[in-house]
């Protein structure tokens, strides 16, 4: 392997690796632009110009790729490379391009939403002259296209670094960008009476270096430096991307793909990511509720085991096969482990199932048509998922009571099969349902359990890859809802059960004694990118577990 | 009229069969797109974006890979020009030899400025970089005829000559 | 005086020259029948590169070798690039060889794809010459007509096509690699290298590119061999070259002269001299984008060698002279206006660098500008040289910086006395 020096570093590098992926790697800071890991290599901000020792001019450490020399012509005896990035050589180099790039720059910083994560700014803060030399009228052009439904494009601030026409082409496969024109006044463009309406649009946002793209549904929400972030897990298909969650005063303002190369590379699908528009005036019930004829009882949680248990009483006719349990892969494992109790301590049963809800067809990039995020993790804890869309009236008709886990079988059907649905809930005598809205299914139940959205709670998904991941807490739900977990310990304890902690840590412990895959393994093994549960004897329970 | 003249353009069996010529005649279909807007501008005296979308889609290409290719050449324009567009070399041997004299005689002469189109249609006056044949500055070229060490006198009976 | 040679152009002017009978008639095609039927390829290839044929593109590198790069043998798919895109103001020579002489630069093509084993040629010129490209067309279906392109040219199994192909306005599109993407059908954007053409060129094919004037030396070297033709011109440069003189010379035009002539002979005897009998003031030697030089740098040699002494280069052959009636700021805002239109805008320091040159000079020449400026176009020039994709930021970084270099104190006058010193004076025109 070659031995090159970047700086003062030497690093054993591998043949044909570019000089920005090694000093990247090695925690060398080169600056650029239109480098993208996950893009082609185009070479065309020559931000990141470095000295390299016998080229008569600085190189593009993004292009630039490392050999080997023959072993007489090794520099200073030993080195196939050696490169400066901080040299006054590539300092000037660096200066002079960035120079360039703010040239026609609106430099409207005070108002532009990217302040605060714009390279722009970092670098010309890292690297800048303080002083000026750009005393002339500026280029102007558009400051508010709405180039897509989600994104807003403002081309006085593009530096033509051409991450977002790249990925139109080569992640999308989509192609709604280009450059149009030439020179000074090259800019990144769309078809006249086209829009950039792709599943992925909102990535152009993300990879945009400047502020030049944002998005419709953040732009001008906050600063970014008020937000509050987490690492968490979409949720809205079983791929699970992993994402940072940013959150303002207990509002979740914006979903932004993390990189994770087993799950989702750099990016995200716009449907995961504007959850946030969908999470929008959502009913949320704040306390728990029980039913009595038409009216709506409230109660606090340290009372709400005791009246539950109460209330069950209330239905001595009912048994094991009374109840219908809807479980849902949205469901985290330690809270499909609390409904697995329950269901054992008072239906005498082990689960009930998981309804495969899909829609749409997966794509060629992260989007699958299956849309709950855990239907793995049931199938490891070895709750049976039912055949993909079937209908839930036949799971309810005929039963005399159940218990709905974060699903509304209701809202989610419509014509024959809603109605169907409404009749077997409206014939019941005892519905319980736990949610994180009051949905339509809830307001047929008897008892309502509000519980923490995902983005509100700690849990662990599998995706369908068999990778597990942990949600974390966003933001402090605004009413007191709580995960199913804390619930189900709440519920057993009331009832004079044994229950784990009623914490996120008592039921994982659950869990992993059920997943031979997180057998031996620590929360922390589960960041940032998650573990491969998935192995060989627990492949083989799946597929069992299928068939069955 | 310009729409109408494009809707027509994109049925006309003629040019259809130019067009599908065209693909033929290269290694691959993609190194006829330029020759193929050359066409529609010579058509045309423009290339509307609806011909863009046309030969997009005919061509199996992104709408917007052919837009980008139609502004960054200068010899295509997605508004029409006058019947007849005078160009004006402007670069270095050119200027030294007169290029500025003939422009201004033909600005005032038509009354437009460079980009400009005379109102009955008939002119377009650009100024156009280096054409190659410096040795005859100041050149003019009118459509696809290259004038020489052109006067303002020349350039008033090379006018006069035009329907 | 050094003799006009008339080897290159020695079709130019007789009767139906652009005919296949015509150019026949001269012994034309004889070299390619030559190496068909007598050489192999690797002879072929051997002999141009014995002959030291210098690219006359702008470059000049040699082109032999250039074609040796290629992958061997004809099951690999391989392509020749004939870059007839000429563009670089000042320079006019290839459109004489175009119009008047077709035929010679397609017989070097096919004989360059004998030698490389080539599949075919595509011809690449500049839109604004639809003549020129109407007379190649012409040529080449002569050429088909008479079995010199096609399958099995001559008998001798060697297939060869020639696509001609019109660019559509755009000086970028003469640098190799954006004239690869312009052929697919792309904007004229110039690609990193590596990889270089000869293992990634047009469709990702290996490709050759060369220049017109390259081309057509081919079969005058097949015809008289390598030693005959470095027995002309200076050994830096064998061959003669085709001079193009524009600007403030009583005889503008294309001389054919070996390489080792004076500028002073070919501005003073070949070209006539100075336009208004002025005093000479400034000469760009090669070109519009290599170094300008002064009056009292002309006795040099019109070669690598003899341009490099006096800090210039040979470029594309193209001379602008310019009289003592000449402002040198307004010329070379006119070059900087040149080189921010044609900048191809897809990296930085040229998109953003040629404009703000354009600008700093304009500035200048309009009266505002700032006797801090001449240290300002040097500054923001080197900040484009040598940063760039492509050689079109040193192109335009090596006049700006030589303008100011070789005439400061005129740039200097500009600023001090904040208006063009020589805005009353009448700049001599040719007509």
């Amino acid at each position: 392997m070659p031995l090159i020096r970047i700086d003062d570093q030497e690093i054993e590098a591998p043949q044909g690796e570019t000089i920005l992926r090694v000093a990247l790697k090695h925690g060398i800071a080169i600056p650029y632009y239109c480098y993208h890991p996950a893009l082609s290599i185009v070479g065309q901000c020559r931000m990141c110009l470095v000295e390299v020792k016998g080229a008569p001019k600085p190189l593009t450490a993004c292009s630039t790729t490392i050999g080997t020399l023959p072993p007489g012509k090794k520099i200073e005896g030993k080195y196939d490379m050696v490169v400066s990035t901080k040299s006054e050589t590539a300092r000037k180099a660096q200066r002079g391009v960035l120079e360039f790039l703010l040239l026609n720059h609106p430099l409207d910083c005070p108002i532009c939403d990217q302040a605060g994560e714009c390279q722009l700014q970092e670098y010309s803060y890292t690297f800048g002259d303080p002083a000026s030399r750009l005393e002339f009228e500026k280029v102007h052009a558009p400051k508010r296209v709405d180039i897509g439904p989600h994104v807003v494009f403002d081309v006085e601030r593009c530096i033509k670094c051409t991450r977002c026409i790249r990925f139109c082409q080569e992640i999308s496969k989509t192609g709604e960008l280009t450059l149009s024109e030439r020179g000074v006044y090259t800019r990144v463009d769309i078809f006249p009476g086209r829009e950039l309406d792709n599943p992925y649009s909102v990535c152009t946002v993300d990879i945009c270096p400047v502020g030049a793209l944002t998005s419709r549904e953040f732009r001008f929400k906050e600063r970014v430096w008020f937000l509050k972030s987490v690492n968490s897990v979409c949720q809205e298909c079983s791929r699970g991307c992993s994402v940072r969650v940013d959150a303002y005063k207990g509002e979740v303002l914006r979903l932004v793909p993390r990189d994770n190369p087993q799950v989702n590379g750099p990016w995200m699908c716009d449907y995961g990511r504007l959850v946030t528009e969908r999470m929008k005036g959502l009913d949320l019930a704040g306390r728990p509720l029980l039913r009595s004829g038409a009216v709506w009882q409230g109660y606090e949680w340290k009372e709400f085991g005791a009246a539950l248990v109460e209330k069950m009483a209330g239905f001595p006719a009912l048994k094991s096969d009374s109840w219908a349990v809807v479980l849902s892969g949205r469901l985290s494992l330690e809270e499909m482990a609390g409904a697995q109790a329950v269901s054992q301590a008072f239906f005498e049963r082990s689960a009930g199932s998981v309804p495969d809800v899909a829609w749409g067809e997966d794509d060629e990039l992260l989007i699958r048509k299956e849309r709950r995020p855990n239907l793995m993790g049931a199938r490891l804890m070895g709750i049976p998922v039912g055949e993909q869309n079937a209908p839930l009236s036949g799971l309810l008709t005929g039963k005399k009571a159940a218990l709905i886990l974060r699903e509304d079988p209701v809202g989610d059907a419509q014509g024959a099969e809603k109605a169907a649905v409404e009749t077997a809930l409206a014939s019941m005598d005892l519905v319980i349902v736990a949610d994180s809205a009051f949905t339509d299914t809830a307001r047929l139940a008897h008892v309502f359990i509000p519980l923490a959205g995902w983005h509100e709670m700690e849990g662990v998904t599998v995706n369908f890859l068999g990778v597990a991941q942990k949600t974390a807490r966003a933001v402090v739900p605004p009413r007191d809802r709580r995960p199913f977990y804390e619930v189900a310990s709440l519920w057993l304890t009331a009832a004079g059960h044994e229950a784990p902690e009623p914490t996120f840590p008592g039921w994982h412990a659950k869990v992993k004694e059920s997943v031979p895959g997180l057998a031996g393994t620590s929360i922390k093994d589960l960041l940032p990118n998650g573990l491969q549960v998935l192995d060989a004897p627990a492949k083989d329970k799946v597929k069992k577990g299928e068939g069955a | 009229m310009s729409e109408q003249g494009v809707a027509e353009l994109i049925k006309n069996p003629g040019f259809l069969a130019k067009v599908d010529r065209l693909v033929k005649s290269y290694p691959r279909p993609q190194t006829a797109l330029i020759p193929i807007l050359h066409l529609c501008q010579a058509e045309l005296r423009h290339v509307p974006v609806e011909f863009q979308a046309f030969i997009a889609e005919r061509l199996g290409l992104t709408p917007a890979h052919v837009r980008g290719v139609v502004t960054f050449y200068e010899m295509f324009s997605e508004e029409p020009h006058g019947r007849y567009l005078l160009q004006v070399c402007k670069t270095l041997p050119c200027m030294l030899t007169g290029s500025e004299a003939l422009l201004e005689h033909l600005q005032n002469k038509l009354g437009i400025k460079p980009g400009g189109t005379t109102q009955d249609g008939r002119f377009s006056l650009i100024t156009v970089e280096c054409l190659a044949c410096c040795d005859g500055g100041p050149s003019l070229m009118v459509n696809e005829a290259l004038h020489k060490r052109v006067s303002t006198g020349d350039a008033d009976r090379i006018l006069s000559e035009l329907e | 005086m050094t003799e006009v040679l008339k080897l290159l152009t020695r079709n130019v002017g007789k009767p139906n020259s652009t005919h296949v009978d015509a150019y026949m008639g001269s012994g034309g095609y004889e070299s390619l029948m030559t190496v068909l039927h007598k050489w192999t390829p690797e002879q072929t290839l051997n002999e141009v590169k014995a002959a030291n044929l210098k690219g006359r593109g702008g470059a000049g590198f040699p082109a032999g070798l250039k074609w040796s790069f290629l992958p061997k043998g004809k099951e690999v798919l391989k392509y020749l690039v004939c870059n007839a895109d000429e563009s670089e103001p000042g320079t006019f020579k290839d459109r004489l060889l175009i119009e008047n002489d077709p035929h010679s630069i397609l017989e070097g093509i096919i004989i360059a794809g004998w030698a490389t084993q080539a599949a075919g040629c595509f011809f690449y010129i500049r839109g604004e010459m639809p003549a020129g490209a109407r007379i190649f067309q012409k040529a080449v279906d002569q050429a088909y007509a008479k079995g010199f392109l096609g399958k099995n040219i001559l008998g001798s199994g060697f297939n060869f096509d020639v696509w001609v192909s019109r660019g559509a306005g755009a000086y970028i599109c003469g640098e190799e690699t954006a004239l690869m993407d312009s052929l697919e059908g792309k904007r004229g954007q110039p690609r990193l290298k590596p990889p270089f053409p000869a293992g990634y060129g047009v469709y990702g094919v290996p490709t050759n590119i060369n220049n017109v004037e390259s081309y057509a030396n081919v079969p005058l070297i097949i015809r008289n061999g390598a030693g005959w033709y470095t027995a002309i011109g200076s050994p830096s440069a064998p061959g003669t070259r085709l001079f193009g003189i524009s600007g403030h010379v009583k005889r503008p035009g294309v001389f054919e002269l070996p390489s080792g002539v004076t500028l002073r002979e070919l501005i003073y005897e070949h070209a006539g001299g100075i336009l208004g009998d002025r005093p000479l003031k400034a000469v760009i030697p090669g070109g519009s984008s290599v170094p300008v030089l002064r009056a009292d740098q002309i006795d040099v040699t019109m070669d690598p060698d003899g341009l490099k002494s006096v800090g210039t280069m040979v470029g594309s052959a193209g001379v602008i002279v310019m009289n003592d009636s000449v402002c040198m700021v307004k010329a070379l805002l006119n070059l900087m206006e040149f080189y921010a239109h044609e900048s191809c805008g897809q990296c930085t320091p040229c998109r953003e660098g040629t404009h703000w040159l354009e600008l700093i000079v304009r500035r200048l020449e309009e009266g505002g500008g700032r006797p801090s400026d001449c240290d300002l176009i040097l500054d923001v020039a080197g900040n484009i040289m040598g940063r760039t994709i492509c050689p079109l930021g040193d192109a335009a970084a090596m006049p700006a910086i030589s303008f100011v270099q070789q005439f400061r104190e005129e740039f200097e006058a500009h600023a001090r006395e904040g208006r063009c010193p020589m805005r009353d004076v009448r700049m001599t025109a040719a007509i």
